[in-house]
């Protein structure tokens, strides 16, 4: 069968033009396949029947004609089969590469290689062009995107690189801003992202009503002007050492004027508290405020700390504490993430710093994430803060200012500005979050989970708030990591300012290079040069207590890897909170898919309803069963078997070479010997000299009883007695039965009887007319019919016409042995007692055999020789005169045609048999 | 030009467009075939217009019938059934012209099934055990080998893959090659019908051209 390439119809092995369409067909017809032998479409790639492969898989397929047009693709009608090859070619340049569903579109050349990767391992869902929607539904909102639309977050993640290894602060301000959100479960996602909207709005002007209408109510409450800076001096945590004069925080602070006072309206506490001295806060024991669950996110952002430099470390006096560089969480603009060793660099400025975390420091953080500077700030911040009972329970948040240290070892003098050991000021904590400058003056209330936190060398402790127990300072070894990381944290070695502290405060913990959100790999190692204190602490970080004061759930590995690392727990207050995303299944669900690549690899249930991101649409999931390994070999080599194409085993008596109706040499000449044969045999009786003088047939000496029997009974018809006589041959048979039905209806005139035409074809009573038509010719005019009427319905029509039209003799003119069979059931069945004469074409001769014998037909005409012998018998001229002459030469051309063919058919069956299977000739 | 002679050339194009199939398939006999089917089909509509739908449906329904009401209820019964197949174009209304396919392959399953069984089977089953009879020399011979064939024929029509090393499966062998008899005389029988007719218009293209 020929696959017509533009509808799919099937069409006879030879054809060249669609038998539906028109189109022509492609001289390659189909595939063989090698193990059934079963005719696939050209553009197979697998067997229909057994699903083997036909197109051999690499580079053994041909290659595609240079500048041929690609050839166009079939559509199957009832295949199920895909047709691409194996070696498809990706599509044209220009078209951009789309999954349909996915939204995954041509991104540009800064995609990272980790999208990259996932695009290769996902698999790619049939080509689709839009998805399909029920009429009347329009595809939702969320899915536009995926029709080609890119996502704006998502291509934001992934069009962004990775920063440089360059300043923190650069690279995160290098970021640019992500455009507004739509989707709404993807909000958060840019907001990660620094410069990005949420953070943006804490520093931009335009947008205070707005921030403050985001702001929790409590937050919101803490509104008010900033205090004067002189107010409350011990606010202010102590500066680092080499953190930077005052008038760098000046100038840093003239820089982040203008962005601070957009912010008035909802955060001018945190203005006021960043622009007054921070006081130590109190330690009043109590459950950290928040789950102090490190957030997966962030500590995937935060740099690894250096060696030593662990914030949980906090035991280490204060001489002996390195110069807090950087908040909690690593950020800082004097430090580097990745560059190992910024020893000796000055800190960024406050440009370097990103837009919101400037905007809540304003420009405190840099201060306040430098190393100790003095004492003597460090004195003034061990004075305990006035607490303002309007606010008592933010209070805190000012506390945790710069200068709210851990307690320090006693005797240990606190380095010059240096904040306790393993506490981060709490303001820069804060700070880094909460946006503006913290009015430390402002906030009297120490929560609970911050009143432990408390340093026990700082004296008496500062009461922060009212409500909170007595100050009880725990060892440094009992703080929790993320208070210890309000104080100056010494995570990240800073650049040593100037004036900073001598070698003898430590070598310079190791730092581990490490990309912008990777944990070290080997954490062991960096364990090893921690500190001895470090490393107990680092070893309780590890273990699931810690955990549960964090109240986050425990995972050895990340917590090894950020104890190894040297990176703190930190804790992020509950205003955050709420805005951070959530980690961890709602609702109290646990697990969840885990992202594990990107920037968001350790998040739970990151997206959520995105299937065509991880599951392309139509694609399912790919399943890797255990294969035995002969399995494997067995499979092996039997694609090496198709492969190998021409060592392929191949059909009985077809060549791979010989795919499609391509008539070799010896079939067309043996077609063309066959014309000649038939045209010799049709034409030459036309030659009368030729018939003349061969006299091979003599038309007298054909058998009567040919003809015999239907001579008797139209002998035994009476004058005016009615024949019915059926017309049921096709035009492509009157050249046999018009001689037939001739001599018939001679005879019935001649008895005097009436004929009436009938017919179960359309056609038929076209005939019978030409038949009366070429008998008038003849000079017979009496034959015309009587009465002519065509019945419909084969079967259903011979009964009607035999109901409906008595007669006396039935003659049916059948050109095939169903119209015979119809006539005679019917006649049968209907009880008529007419005879049954049948004039039968040699093809349904010998179906009428039967019926003789049944005696349910009285007489037959046997084919165009019955029908010129019958015409012989009833003409008195018989062989003379020009229609005995005509009736002659056909009846010689028909026997010397008859011959032909059988001696053609005879040498066909002698050469089949001789020359074997393979030598078969195409169907003639 | 006499309308015979138009008939004989355009006969004679059409003979040579359909026998150019013998050197392939090619855009005039396709021609030639689209016309044959065209012609076929729109002579057979001309005809059951003419032939049918005029003096059954249409006559009946716009005259007086001259055989009472019968002819009129069947002719409303045809109209109806003529609405009813013409409904299946709407996919909602398809379900109308069920009723009338229903009823024609109803009645012709019916007129076919009693003409086969009582004017096909019977009959020719009651012939085939007469011609056992001693009426003739020749009768009992051939009416067993009438009956061997059609027995051996009947077990070559099993299609159990171990059933050519049986018996049964032997015998069935045997009438495999009366099958092969049978089709090979009708294909000859059907061959040399073509052969006659190609002959016969060969003639006639021979004494049109002159000869």
């Amino acid at each position: 069968m020929i696959y017509c390439p533009n509808c799919g119809t099937a069409n006879r092995d030879g054809s060249r033009f669609c038998n539906d369409c028109g189109h022509k067909l492609p001289s390659k017809t189909g595939i063989v396949c090698p193990m059934c032998s079963h005719m696939n479409p050209p553009a197979n790639v697998y067997c229909d029947r057994c699903q083997a492969r036909l197109v051999p898989a690499g580079p053994t397929s041909p290659p595609a004609a240079p500048g041929a047009p690609a050839p166009p693709a079939p559509v199957k009608k009832g295949l199920s089969l895909p047709t691409k090859p194996a070696g498809e070619t990706e599509p044209p340049p220009g078209e951009p590469e789309t999954t349909p569903g996915s939204g995954l579109e041509a991104e540009p050349e800064e995609t990272p290689e980790w999208l990259h990767r996932l695009r290769a391992a996902t698999p790619k869902p049939p080509p689709q062009a839009t998805p399909e929607f029920p009429p009347g539904e329009e595809m939702p909102e969320w899915m536009r995107p995926a029709q080609g639309e890119q996502l704006d977050w998502f291509d934001r993640l992934a069009g962004e690189p990775p920063p440089p290894p360059r300043d923190p602060s650069a690279s995160l301000r290098a970021r640019p801003a992500p455009a507004p959100v739509e989707e709404e479960p993807e909000a958060w996602m840019p907001d990660l992202a620094p410069g990005s909207a949420m953070r943006q709005e804490v520093t931009s002007s335009t947008q205070a009503p707005e921030g403050e209408a985001d702001l929790p109510d409590w937050l919101k409450e803490l509104t008010r002007p900033p205090a004067a800076p002189a107010d409350e001096p011990a606010l202010r945590s102590p500066r680092p050492e080499g953190a930077g004069s005052e008038a760098e925080e000046s100038a840093l602070s003239e820089a982040e004027g203008p962005a601070l006072s957009g912010v008035e309206g909802s955060l001018d506490w945190l203005a006021a508290a960043a622009q007054e001295p921070q006081p130590p806060i109190e330690a009043v024991g109590g459950e950290p405020p928040v789950a102090g669950e490190i957030p997966d996110w962030l500590a995937a952002l935060s740099e690894q700390p250096q060696a030593g430099e662990t914030g949980l470390a906090r035991e280490a006096p204060a001489e002996e504490r390195e110069p807090p560089a950087e908040d909690w969480r690593g950020w800082s603009p004097s430090t580097t993430l990745e560059e190992p060793s910024l020893a000796g660099e000055e800190p960024a400025g406050e440009a370097d710093l990103p837009a919101w975390l400037v905007g809540i420091s304003g420009g405190q953080a840099s201060r306040e994430l430098r190393p100790a500077k003095s004492s003597t700030e460090e004195s003034g911040e061990s004075e305990a803060p006035p607490h303002d009972a309007d606010v008592p329970r933010e209070a805190w948040l000012k506390d945790l200012g710069p200068g709210q240290h851990a307690p320090e070892e006693a005797g240990a003098p606190a380095a010059a500005g240096a904040p306790p050991s393993g506490v981060e000021p709490p303001g820069a904590a804060v700070g880094a979050f909460a946006g503006a400058d913290v009015d430390m003056a402002d906030l009297t209330a120490t929560p609970d989970w911050l009143a432990h936190v408390q340093e026990p060398a700082r004296g008496a402790p500062r009461s922060v708030g009212a409500d909170l127990a007595p100050a009880q300072e725990p060892a440094p070894s009992e703080l929790p990591d993320w208070l210890r990381e309000i104080g100056p944290m010494p995570v990240l070695r800073s650049p040593r300012p100037e004036g900073a502290g001598s070698e003898a405060e430590g070598p310079a913990p190791a730092r581990s290079e490490t990309p912008f959100g990777e944990l070290p790999s080997a954490p062991h190692e960096a364990r090893e040069l921690l500190p001895p204190g470090e490393a107990q602490l680092a070893d309780h970080v590890t273990t699931p207590a810690f955990a549960d004061e964090q109240g986050r759930s425990f995972t050895p590995d990340f917590d090894q890897a950020v104890a190894g690392a040297g990176l703190e727990a930190a804790a992020i207050p509950s205003w955050l909170e709420a805005l951070r995303p959530v980690a961890a299944p709602t609702g109290g669900e646990e697990g969840g898919a885990i992202e594990t690549e990107g920037l968001l690899a350790g998040l739970h249930n990151v997206l959520p309803a995105m299937p065509f991101i991880g599951k392309p649409q139509g694609a399912p999931a790919a399943r890797h069963p255990q294969v035995p390994p002969a399995d494997i070999a067995r499979a092996a080599l039997f694609q090496r078997l198709l492969s190998a194409g021409a060592l392929a085993p191949t059909a009985v008596g077809y060549q791979p070479s010989a795919i499609g109706y391509q008539p070799r040499l010896r079939a067309r000449i043996v077609r063309w010997v066959i014309v000649v044969v038939l045209v010799l045999a049709a034409f030459a009786p036309n030659l009368d000299d030729f018939i003349a003088e061969l006299g091979i047939f003599q038309l007298g000496s054909v058998d009567p009883a040919l003809y015999a029997g239907a001579a008797a009974q139209i002998d035994s018809l009476d004058q005016g007695q009615r024949v019915l006589v059926s017309f049921d041959y096709d035009a492509s048979q009157a050249g046999e039965m018009d001689p037939i039905a001739e001599a018939l209806l001679v005879h019935i005139r001649q008895r005097g009887a009436q004929a009436i035409a009938v017919s179960l074809n359309p056609n038929g009573l076209a005939l019978g007319a030409r038949v009366v038509e070429s008998l008038g010719e003849k000079g017979i005019p009496d034959a015309a019919f009587v009465q002519t009427s065509f019945h419909p319905g084969q079967a259903v029509g011979a009964q009607s016409a035999i109901l409906s039209v008595p007669a006396d003799l039935i003659v049916v003119l059948a050109g095939s042995p169903e119209a015979m069979r119809w006539w005679i059931e019917q006649a049968t069945l209907s009880g008529a007692e007419a005879p049954i004469v049948a004039g039968a074409s040699a093809s349904a001769l010998p179906q009428i055999q039967p019926y003789l014998q049944s005696d349910q037909v009285d007489a037959v005409v046997q084919g165009l020789m019955g029908g010129l012998a019958y015409q012989r018998s009833l003409d008195p001229n018989q062989d003379a005169g020009k229609a005995g002459f005509d009736r002659l030469v056909r009846s010689e051309a028909l026997y010397l045609s008859q011959i032909a063919f059988a001696g053609i058919i005879l040498a066909g069956l002698i050469v089949s048999l001789v020359a074997g299977r393979g030598g078969r000739p195409d169907a003639a | 030009m006499q309308p015979e002679t138009i008939q004989t050339i355009l006969g004679a194009v059409l003979t040579f467009a359909v026998l150019s199939y013998l050197i392939g398939d090619n855009a005039v006999y396709r021609l030639a075939m689209h016309v044959l089917v065209g012609v076929g089909a729109a002579y057979a509509v001309g005809v059951a217009i003419g032939q049918v739908l005029a003096p059954r449906m249409f006559a009946p329904l716009l005259n007086r019938p001259a055989g009472g009401i019968g002819p009129l209820v069947f002719a409303l019964f045809g109209l109806l059934g003529c609405v009813f197949l013409l409904a299946k174009i709407f996919p909602r209304t398809a379900w109308l012209g069920n009723v009338a396919v229903g009823t024609m392959l109803g009645v012709g399953a019916g007129v076919a099934v009693g003409g086969a069984l009582f004017g096909t089977l019977l009959p020719q089953t009651s012939a085939a055990a007469g011609s056992l009879g001693p009426r003739e020399a020749g009768g009992i011979v051939i009416g067993l080998l009438l009956l061997a064939s059609t027995v051996t024929t009947l077990l070559a029509f099993t299609y159990r893959s171990a059933s050519r090393r049986t018996p049964l499966g032997a015998i069935g062998l045997i009438g495999r090659g009366f099958l092969y008899v049978a089709l090979g005389a009708t294909f000859a029988l059907v061959f040399i019908s073509g052969a006659s007719v190609l002959v016969a218009w060969m003639r006639n293209l021979y004494s049109f051209a002159g000869g």
